[in-house]
This record gives structure tokens, C-alpha cells and sequence, in this order.
């Protein structure tokens, strides 16, 4: 469904992203692990015409030009950014609204969201600035579902998070593996494997390990080495 | 009390240009992410380039009299957006990423070409321009109890008002109802959130600059008959419209066109005591100060959610 081929990402002299290939299959949930620095953001970047990027990127067989994010969102593939980025100074109905901006009918694809998040219907009238951190993330992670994503790119959805919040989310990314493809950027390993069907393992911007989800949750080695646990 | 009325009556309409310079600005401000201190230098040369078709189409004999100027005034207008939409592409996409001090750099560098410019190509004369609405003042007498009243109001006021107030709505709906002003309020509010519902930020930062010098260039061409038409012509404009952006806090957009009202009208307050004659615009910047220290946000800006 997204195939990514030999794709860099620099900025100036720095060289983010080396040339790295992966793919995301219909309904698949896969993972981008890797520490601080090492190039996820980047590489979600790349893909969505956010930065200038080199290598192919393939949304459905079809070559994307990622001259801006527009391309890319109205064709399918919506990104949920890292640290939240919602509009703080409008409410959180605003905020929903504009996530269809390009691509999504509010009134279909609102439902799905308030499901998902009830507290979200709650706080409708509420300005988003003055949301919890968590209640913040809800609302990005809701604001891409609004767009009707076929790939929904996720950077981080348990950055900051308590615990128990972090479990719900992913209880709720996990569902989404019914309606959609998702690739999930995460520090959190365990987590993040634990719902995915394959993972990549980035380190300095290249890919050094590649696989099942499951088999690299078991492989010791693997998470001592790359993983930090 | 007739010099305070007569204070409010040419405040006003000075007071809303000033307040449609520092829209401009805080947009810039706000979407583009720099002060931009050429905005009045370059609305100087598109009303220069306005004035210099006017004559031209005198010389060829194309149009007549005062329909001359109407004439000349697209031209003038879509100078002025091509200015932006230009500076956006050619100088501010190359810089924006690296840092907002080389943005700031560029606008000062561009203040001085445009100055230079006007002198180079045109001249450092002062020229006059012609009125939107020519002719003699209105001016009301009061009668019975409000006998002492008598205010003059100047004719060509009543168009700067009721352009400024048309502006001022179609910039608000503009603002609320269409796709491109959603576009511009998300993209001040976060730009990697835009981005990530599928707004083209560099595309919003070239409309943001268009549109912010067309607006310069609309007061350029209502203030030339006052001030006429030199290459510093704007320079109070522009400073005071930057005063306004300040009053209005760069927050909310028409904060910016109140707070130049409330400017405007000031400076013409001040004017009417004679010991204070000559100090107009250190007692508004004093103010300013004191907005700055005991209300950041400006005067006008909505209660502020915690930030993300
Ligand atoms: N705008 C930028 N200008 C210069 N260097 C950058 C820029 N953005 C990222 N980098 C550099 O590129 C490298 C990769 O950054 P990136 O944000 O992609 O990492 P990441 O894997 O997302 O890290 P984190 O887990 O901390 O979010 C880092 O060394 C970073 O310093
Ligand atoms: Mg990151």
C-alpha cells in the first residue's frame, strides 16, 4: 500500500535519513523504533512533503511528488505529528473541523472520533490550549481521524503520557488495524511490538534490523542491542 | 469639548489606517513569522508606481481627469501584492527555515532598497496626490445649546472610513468563512499542525505577504494626499502601525485595527493641550510600554488556554 524506497532526508550538512526502504500492507500495523535522533520524525517528514526528501515514496503504486503535505493527505495518508500540534487558541470542535480540511466529511467521520474519545464530545466548546497533555493527544490523534485516513501516520502517540493513558491509547490504535494501515513511530518498544504485525529498527538514520513483531519481542539480543531494555 | 470632538473626527479615519498598516503586519507577524519593517517602504514605491501611471495615462491621453486615478489605482494595488507575493518567494522561503533573525535582517535590507529605489528612480521630491474624494470640507454647526460646536471634517475622510470599514469586514469574513482564512489562522497557531492536516504553508506564506502589501499599499495611496508622496512618506504610518499590532497584541488580528483607532485618536487628544504639542508620539510609545509590561498579550487578546 506505501512503498518506500532509498529515501534521504538532510538538512544542509546533516544527513537525517540514509537512503532507508520499507512498506506498509493493507490493514497492517507497522512500527519505526529507534532512540532520540535517530530519524523517525524525519522520515515521516520526508514522506509527507513537510521536508525535501530524496527516493521513491508509493502510495498505492503511484509515485507521490511531495512538493507539499496536500499531495499526500488528500490522496490517504494523514499524519498524527509528534508533540500533538494542535491549534491551542481554537476549540476542539475547530480543531476536529480543520482536520478535514483537505480530505474527510466532518459529519461522517466526527462519530468515529467522539467514539473513540468521548471526552472529546465532552469538551467540545472547550479551547484546546487548555486541555490536559493527555486530552491533547486525543485530540491529534482524533483530528487525523477525521481526514478518513487509509495510512495514518502516527509520531509518538505516548510521548508524555501517564501509564494508564499510554494503555488506552494503544488499545485504541489497535483497534484501528479493522479500518486502516498505520505506521507508528515509537520509543516505546514493548508497547509499540506488541500491537504491530512487523517493525523496523532505525538507528542514525539507516535501518539495522528488520521483521516479524512478534519474533523481535522475543529475540533478546535484538532489545538489548538496539532497543535499550 | 469642540477640540475634543473635532480630535475624535480626524483621529478616526487617520486612526483606521493606521490600524489596517498594523493588520498587515501582524499578519506577516503572526503567519510569516517576522516583523516586517519594509511594509510601509514598499506600499511607498507601489503608490510612487501608482502616482507615475496616473501621469502616464494623463500624458497618452488615455483617460481624463480624476478618473485617471481610479484607473491607476489597480495597478498600484497589484504592485503591491506582486511586492509580497515576491519578497515570500524569492527571499523569505530561502531564509525561513534557518532563523527568524535573518528573516528580520532581510526586511531591513529591503527598507533600504525600496528607499533607495524610490530616490533613484523617482526622487526624493515631495509630490502631491490626488484625493479619492477632491473638494471642500463638510462642516457641522451646532445650534441653540451646542452653539459653540463647529467640527470640520475633511471630504476625502469619509473615504478613507468607508474603505477602511469595508476592508475591515470582507478581511473578518474573509478570516472566518474561507478556506484560505482558516488556512492563515491555522498556520499562525501551529505550522506543523497545518502541515499535517494538508495545508501548503509556503503556498499560505505567499498569500499572508500578497495580501499584507496590497493592504500597505490601500493606505499608502489614502495617506499620500496628507503626507504626499516621498520615500519616507509611510514611515510614521508604518511605525504606528506597528505600535497598533503591539496595542492590539499580535494575537488577535483586529486587536491590531482597534488599537490603531485608539492610536489615532490619541495622537489627536494629546494635540489639544498645547503644553504636551511636540510629544505625541513619545507619550503614545510611553503607553505602549506600559502595555507591554502590565498587559503582554495586548489589551485586546482573548484569555489565553494553558500552552501545549
Ligand atoms: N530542522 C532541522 N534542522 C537541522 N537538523 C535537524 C532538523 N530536524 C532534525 N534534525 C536532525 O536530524 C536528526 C534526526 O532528527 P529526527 O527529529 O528525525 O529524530 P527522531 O528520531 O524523530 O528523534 P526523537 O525521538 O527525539 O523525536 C537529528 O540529529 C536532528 O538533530
Ligand atoms: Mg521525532
Amino acid at each position: 500500500m506505501l512503498e518506500v524506497a532509498d529515501l534521504r532526508v538532510s538538512y544542509g550538512p546533516i544527513h537525517a535519513v540514509n537512503g532507508i526502504s520499507f512498506t506498509v500492507g493493507e490493514g497492517e500495523i507497522v512500527s519505526i523504533l529507534g532512540a532520540n535522533g535517530a530519524g523517525k520524525t524525519s522520515t515521516l517528514f520526508g514522506i509527507m512533503g513537510i521536508v525535501r526528501s530524496r527516493g521513491s515514496v508509493k502510495f498505492r503504486g503511484e509515485e507521490l511528488r511531495r512538493r507539499s503535505p496536500t499531495e499526500p493527505t488528500s490522496k490517504g495518508m494523514v499524519l498524527c505529528p509528534e508533540n500533538r500540534r494542535i491549534f491551542p487558541g481554537l476549540t476542539v470542535e475547530e480543531n476536529l473541523r480543520l482536520g478535514t480540511f483537505v480530505r474527510g466529511e466532518f459529519k461522517e467521520t466526527a462519530e468515529q472520533a467522539y467514539s473513540l474519545f468521548p471526552i472529546l464530545k465532552e469538551r467540545n466548546r472547550q479551547i484546546a490550549g487548555s486541555l490536559s497533555g493527555g486530552e491533547q493527544q486525543m485530540l491529534a490523534v482524533g483530528r487525523a481521524l477525521v481526514a478518513n485516513p487509509e495510512v495514518l501516520l502516527l509520531d509518538e502517540p505516548s510521548l508524555g503520557l501517564a501509564p494508564v493513558i499510554v494503555d488506552e491509547m494503544f488499545r485504541v490504535l489497535a483497534d484501528l488495524r479493522k479500518k486502516m494501515a498505520v505506521l507508528l513511530i515509537e520509543q516505546n518498544a514493548v508497547k509499540a511490538l506488541s500491537i504491530s504485525d512487523r517493525a523496523y529498527v532505525l538507528q542514525n538514520g539507516s535501518i539495522v534490523h528488520s521483521g516479524e513483531a512478534g519474533a523481535m519481542l522475543r529475540d533478546d539480543n535484538l532489545r538489548k542491542a538496539y532497543l535499550g531494555m | 469639548m469642540n477640540a475634543f470632538l473635532q480630535a475624535i473626527t480626524i483621529g478616526i479615519p487617520q486612526g483606521a489606517l493606521y490600524g489596517l498598516m498594523g493588520f498587515g503586519i501582524a499578519m506577516i507577524f503572526r503567519s510569516a513569522g517576522t516583523l516586517n519593517f519594509s511594509h510601509g517602504y514598499s506600499a511607498m514605491v507601489s503608490v510612487l508606481i501608482t502616482l507615475t501611471t496616473i501621469e502616464w495615462f494623463f500624458d497618452a491621453g488615455i483617460v481624463e481627469g480624476h478618473a485617471a486615478l481610479f484607473a491607476a489605482i489597480p495597478v498600484g494595488l497589484i504592485s503591491g501584492a506582486v511586492f509580497g507575493v515576491l519578497i515570500d518567494l524569492l527571499l523569505m522561503r530561502r531564509v525561513k527555515h534557518v532563523s527568524p533573525a535573518s528573516m528580520l535582517m532581510i526586511t531591513l535590507g529591503l527598507l533600504l532598497v525600496f528607499e533607495g529605489t524610490a530616490n533613484l528612480v523617482w526622487s526624493p521630491d515631495y509630490e502631491s496626490f490626488p484625493r479619492i474624494l477632491p473638494g471642500p470640507p463638510f462642516i457641522f454647526e451646532g445650534t441653540g445649546a451646542l452653539e459653540e460646536i463647529r467640527v470640520v471634517f475633511r471630504r476625502n475622510d469619509l473615504a478613507v472610513m468607508l474603505i477602511a470599514l469595508v476592508i475591515s469586514l470582507s478581511l473578518a469574513a474573509v478570516m472566518k468563512y474561507t478556506k484560505i482564512g482558516l488556512a492563515i489562522r491555522a498556520r499562525g497557531q501551529d505550522p506543523v499542525g497545518a502541515q499535517a492536516v494538508g495545508i501548503n504553508t509556503n503556498r499560505v506564506d505567499s498569500i499572508v505577504w500578497g495580501l499584507a502589501l496590497l493592504l500597505a499599499t490601500v493606505v499608502g495611496i489614502l495617506v499620500a494626499p496628507i503626507t504626499r508622496v516621498h520615500p519616507t512618506m509611510l514611515m510614521n504610518t508604518q511605525l504606528l502601525g506597528i505600535t497598533a499590532a503591539v496595542l492590539g497584541g499580535f494575537s488577535s488580528l483586529f486587536g491590531a485595527v482597534w488599537g490603531g483607532l485608539m492610536i489615532g485618536v490619541l495622537e489627536r487628544v494629546i494635540d489639544i493641550f498645547p503644553a504636551l504639542d511636540g510629544y505625541e508620539t513619545a507619550i503614545i510609545f510611553f503607553l505602549i510600554i506600559l502595555v507591554l509590561v502590565f498587559k503582554p498579550q495586548g489589551i485586546f487578546a482573548p484569555k489565553q488556554g494553558r500552552k501545549a
